[in-house]
C-alpha cells in the first residue's frame, strides 16, 4: 500500500469518523431493523407461552418456529450488525486509521443481511435444524461466513493502516472477538450440521458454541465498549490498568471452557462437566480485576452519571456483566444446577448477557458515535431518556420474572407430588410478566429507532442543524486525559 | 483536577478525554504498578494474589473430587475411585458396552462377530456350556488361556493356536487385562449371542485370580473344575 494517504494524527479530528460514516450507518440501520423484527417476533413468542391460541391458525408463527426466529434475528441480525459496526468504529478510532473505501464493506453488509433474512425466513418456513443458537438452515451458513469475513477484514484493515503506536485494552477484546466468532461458528457448524459428530459429543459442542457466542463474542465486545467509554466519559484513567491484561487472558481461557457446565446431569463424561464448572469458578479472577478496573474508575467520577446518558447505559452494562458472571458461578454449583437446569432461569441467563451487557453497551456507544458521524445532534433528548428507562425496566422485569419463574418451575419439577400441568400453571404469572417486559423493551426500541431515523434522514432536522453553527462538542477536541499518580 | 467538562446535552455527549490521550496514558500505566506509600504496603495486589491462590486451590480440589476417573463412560462425578473405597462401580449397560468394545479388539478374530466361532477350529461362544457355565471355570480360562484339544457341547476343536492368556503378566500373554477388563468382556459374552447368563463381578475375578496366582501355564480341559 505505497500510495496510502497519510493517516490522521488525531482520532478526534473528524477524518476517521467521516470515512466511517456510510458503512457504520448502514450496519447500524440493518441492526436496528433486526432489533425491531426480533422484538416483534419475541413478543409473539412470549404471548404464545401463556396464550397458545394467539395467532394459532398461522403455521409460520407456531411457537417452535417463532421463538428460534426471534433468537436468531436478535443474535445474528441485531447482535452481529451492531457488534461489527461498533467494532469497526472503535478499531478505526483507536488505531487511528481511516477506512479506505466503504463500497465493498457495504456490499458485504448487504450480503450478510440477505443471509440472515434467508435464515430467519427458513426457520419460519420450517427448515430449522433445531440446535439452539444455530437454528438457521445449513444453506445460509457459507453465505454468512463469507459475508462475515468480508466485513471483519475491514476492521483488520483499519488496524493495519492505523498509525497509533499503542494498543488499548478495548482493541484486545475487539481483535480477539473478531477471530473467536468465525472459529466458534465454523467449528460448531462443521461438527453439528455438516459432518455431525456422534452421540452426546454433539451436546458438548452445542453447549460450547452457545457459551462461546455469548461470552467470547457478545461479552468481549461489551467489555471493549465498557473499557473505552468509562475513561472517555469520566475523564479518569482506568484504575489498576496493569492488571487488565491478566483479566483479558483469564477471561479468554476460562470462558471457552465454561460451556459444558450447562450440561449438568446430562449423559456426558463427568470430567467435562467438572472442567466446565471449574472454569466458571475461575472466572472470578478476571471478574475481580474487571470490578477493580471499572468500578473504582467509575467511583472517581460518579458525577458524570447525572448528565451522561452514554455513561448510564455503559454503567448498566458493567453492573450486569458482574451480576451475570456471579450468576454463572452460582449456577455452576451442582446443587443449583439441579434446580435451574432446563427452566426459564437458564433461558434468562442467556438473555442477560446478550441484552444486559452487549446491547446496553452498544446503545450507549451509538448515542455517542452517531452525532460524530453525521455531525448533528440527536433530534430528541427525551427519547434517549425513554429508551434508557424502558430498556432498564424491561431488562429488570424480564430477568427477575424469568428467574423467579425458573426457580419455581425447577422446584416444582423436582417435586414428584406436583402434576406436570400444575408446574406449567404455576409458571404462568411469571411468563405474563415476561411478556410485559418484552413489550416495554419493544417500546424502548421504537424510541431508539425513531430517533435514529430522524437523525439520519429527516430533512427538517438536517436543515435546522446546518443553519446553526456546529456545537462545541463536535468541533472542540476533548481535553487530554491526565495520568494521575496512583 | 480540572472540572469534568460540561456534558449538559445528551443529544451530543461531550467526552471528557480524547482517544489519543487515553491510549497514551494507558500505555504508560500498563507497565506501572502503583507504588505503596513509604513505609506501607499495597493491599490490593496481595488481596488479588490471595483470591487467585485460594481459587486455584479450591478449583483443583473440586476438580479432583469430581473428575469421574476421567472415564468417558462415567457420567456422575461422584462415582470416583477414592482410596479404600474400591473400584469404580459401573451400571450394567456400561459394563456390557465396555466388554463389547474389548471383544471387538481381540476375541472377534477367532470367535467371530456373531460369536459362533469356526467349526472344528474355534469353539463358539453362542450357547456354549463353558461360557454360560461356572464363573470359576470361565474366569480361569480367560486368565491363563486353554490348550487344545477343546471339547464343547459334544464337538472337538483343534487349532495350531491355543486360546491365549489374558491375565496380567502371564508367560506368552500379550494382553495384560486387569481383573476389571476380564469381568467386562466375560459379562459381555455371557449376555450377547443369545446367551443370558449373569454378569461377572470384578470382585469374583479378583477372588479366582488369587486362587490361581501361582500358575504359569495354560489350562487343559481335564485340569479345569468340572462343569457347573
Amino acid at each position: 500500500m505505497s500510495a496510502a494517504p497519510a493517516q490522521p494524527t488525531s482520532a478526534e479530528s473528524g477524518e476517521i469518523d467521516a470515512s466511517l460514516k456510510v458503512p457504520v450507518i448502514v450496519l447500524l440501520a440493518f441492526a436496528i431493523l433486526w432489533l425491531l423484527g426480533a422484538s416483534a417476533l419475541g413478543v409473539i413468542a412470549a404471548i404464545k407461552l401463556h396464550t397458545p391460541a394467539f395467532l394459532g391458525g398461522c403455521e409460520f408463527l407456531t411457537y417452535g418456529r417463532v421463538y428460534p426466529a426471534a433468537l436468531n434475528a436478535l443474535a445474528y441480525g441485531w447482535g452481529m450488525n451492531a457488534g461489527l459496526a461498533v467494532a469497526l468504529w472503535l478499531m478505526a478510532r483507536l488505531a487511528r486509521g481511516t477506512l479506505p473505501s466503504g463500497g465493498l464493506l457495504i456490499v458485504a453488509t448487504v450480503f450478510w443481511n440477505i443471509g440472515v433474512k434467508l435464515g430467519v425466513l427458513g426457520i419460519l418456513a420450517g427448515d430449522s435444524n433445531s440446535i439452539t443458537w444455530l437454528e438457521m438452515p445449513a444453506y445460509v451458513v457459507p453465505f454468512l461466513l463469507v459475508a462475515y469475513a468480508l466485513i471483519a477484514a475491514w476492521v483488520l484493515a483499519v488496524l493495519r493502516r492505523g498509525t497509533s503506536p499503542y494498543l488499548y485494552v478495548s482493541q484486545w477484546y475487539v481483535l480477539a472477538a473478531l477471530f473467536w466468532f468465525p472459529w466458534l461458528y465454523s467449528a460448531a457448524q462443521l461438527m453439528l450440521v455438516f459432518r455431525p459428530v456422534h452421540g452426546t459429543v454433539q451436546a458438548i459442542v452445542a453447549a460450547w458454541y452457545s457459551h462461546g457466542l455469548l461470552g467470547l463474542w457478545f461479552g468481549s465486545l461489551g467489555l471493549a465498549l465498557i473499557y473505552y467509554f468509562i475513561p472517555k466519559v469520566v475523564g479518569k484513567p482506568i484504575r489498576g490498568y496493569y492488571l487488565s491484561s491478566l483479566a483479558f487472558w483469564a477471561y479468554a481461557i476460562f470462558t471457552a471452557w465454561t460451556g459444558v457446565s450447562r450440561l449438568a446431569g446430562a449423559p456426558v463424561p463427568a470430567w467435562t462437566q467438572t472442567a466446565g464448572r471449574t472454569a466458571s469458578f475461575m472466572l472470578l479472577v478476571p471478574l475481580g480485576i474487571i470490578v477493580v478496573n471499572l468500578f473504582l474508575t467509575l467511583a472517581d467520577g460518579l458525577g458524570a452519571l447525572a448528565t451522561s446518558m452514554v455513561l448510564r447505559f455503559i454503567t448498566v452494562a458493567a453492573v450486569v456483566f458482574v451480576l451475570c458472571t456471579v450468576r454463572g458461578v452460582i449456577l455452576a454449583l451442582p446443587s443449583w444446577a439441579g434446580i435451574t437446569q432446563l427452566t426459564w432461569f437458564a433461558t434468562a441467563s442467556d438473555y442477560v448477557l446478550l441484552y444486559g451487557v452487549f446491547s446496553m453497551a452498544v446503545f450507549g456507544a451509538v448515542y455517542y458515535l452517531m452525532p460524530r458521524l453525521v455531525r448533528r445532534a440527536w433530534p430528541f433528548a427525551g427519547l434517549i431518556q425513554v429508551h434508557f428507562w424502558f430498556a432498564l425496566i424491561g431488562l429488570v422485569v424480564g430477568v427477575v420474572s424469568l428467574s423467579l419463574g425458573g426457580l419455581q418451575q425447577g422446584r416444582d419439577l423436582a417435586n414428584d407430588k406436583i402434576a406436570f400441568a400444575d408446574v406449567t400453571a404455576h409458571a404462568l404469572p411469571y411468563l405474563q410478566a415476561a411478556t410485559i417486559a418484552g413489550i416495554i423493551l419493544t417500546l424502548g426500541h421504537l424510541a431508539f429507532a425513531f430517533n435514529f431515523v430522524k437523525l439520519v434522514i429527516c430533512p427538517q432536522h438536517r436543515a435546522a442543524s446546518a443553519a446553526a453553527p456546529l456545537p462545541a462538542a463536535l468541533t472542540v477536541p476533548p481535553p487530554e486525559l491526565q495520568a494521575t499518580a496512583r | 483536577m480540572s472540572a469534568i467538562p460540561s456534558n449538559s446535552d445528551p443529544r451530543l455527549e461531550a467526552a471528557a478525554a480524547s482517544d489519543d490521550s487515553i491510549q497514551r496514558v494507558h500505555a504508560g500505566l500498563l507497565h506501572t504498578k502503583p507504588e505503596p506509600e513509604p513505609g506501607g504496603y499495597a493491599l490490593a495486589p496481595l488481596l488479588l494474589l490471595g483470591l487467585m491462590s485460594g481459587l486455584i486451590l479450591g478449583c483443583c480440589i473440586f476438580f479432583v473430587q469430581n473428575r469421574g476417573a476421567f472415564d468417558p463412560l462415567v457420567y456422575n462425578g461422584h462415582l470416583n475411585t477414592k482410596p479404600g473405597e474400591g473400584p469404580v462401580v459401573l451400571p450394567p449397560e456400561q459394563i456390557i458396552a465396555k466388554g463389547k468394545s474389548l471383544y471387538a479388539q481381540t476375541c472377534i478374530q477367532c470367535h467371530m462377530a456373531d460369536g459362533k466361532g469356526v467349526p472344528g477350529k474355534y469353539p463358539p461362544l453362542a450357547g456354549s456350556d463353558i461360557v454360560n457355565g461356572s464363573e470359576d471355570r470361565v474366569i480361569r480360562i480367560l486368565l491363563h488361556g486353554l490348550k487344545d484339544p477343546i471339547t464343547l457341547n459334544g464337538a472337538t476343536f483343534t487349532t495350531s493356536e491355543k486360546m491365549p492368556p489374558f491375565g496380567p503378566g502371564m508367560p506368552g500373554g500379550l494382553y495384560n487385562y486387569s481383573d476389571a477388563k476380564i469381568s467386562y468382556v466375560l459379562s459381555y459374552v455371557r449376555s450377547d449371542f443369545g446367551n443370558k447368563s449373569a454378569l461377572v463381578e470384578e470382585s469374583k475375578v479378583t477372588e479366582v485370580h488369587k486362587q490361581v496366582a501361582a500358575r504359569t501355564t495354560s489350562w487343559t480341559m481335564s485340569e479345569l473344575p468340572a462343569s457347573p
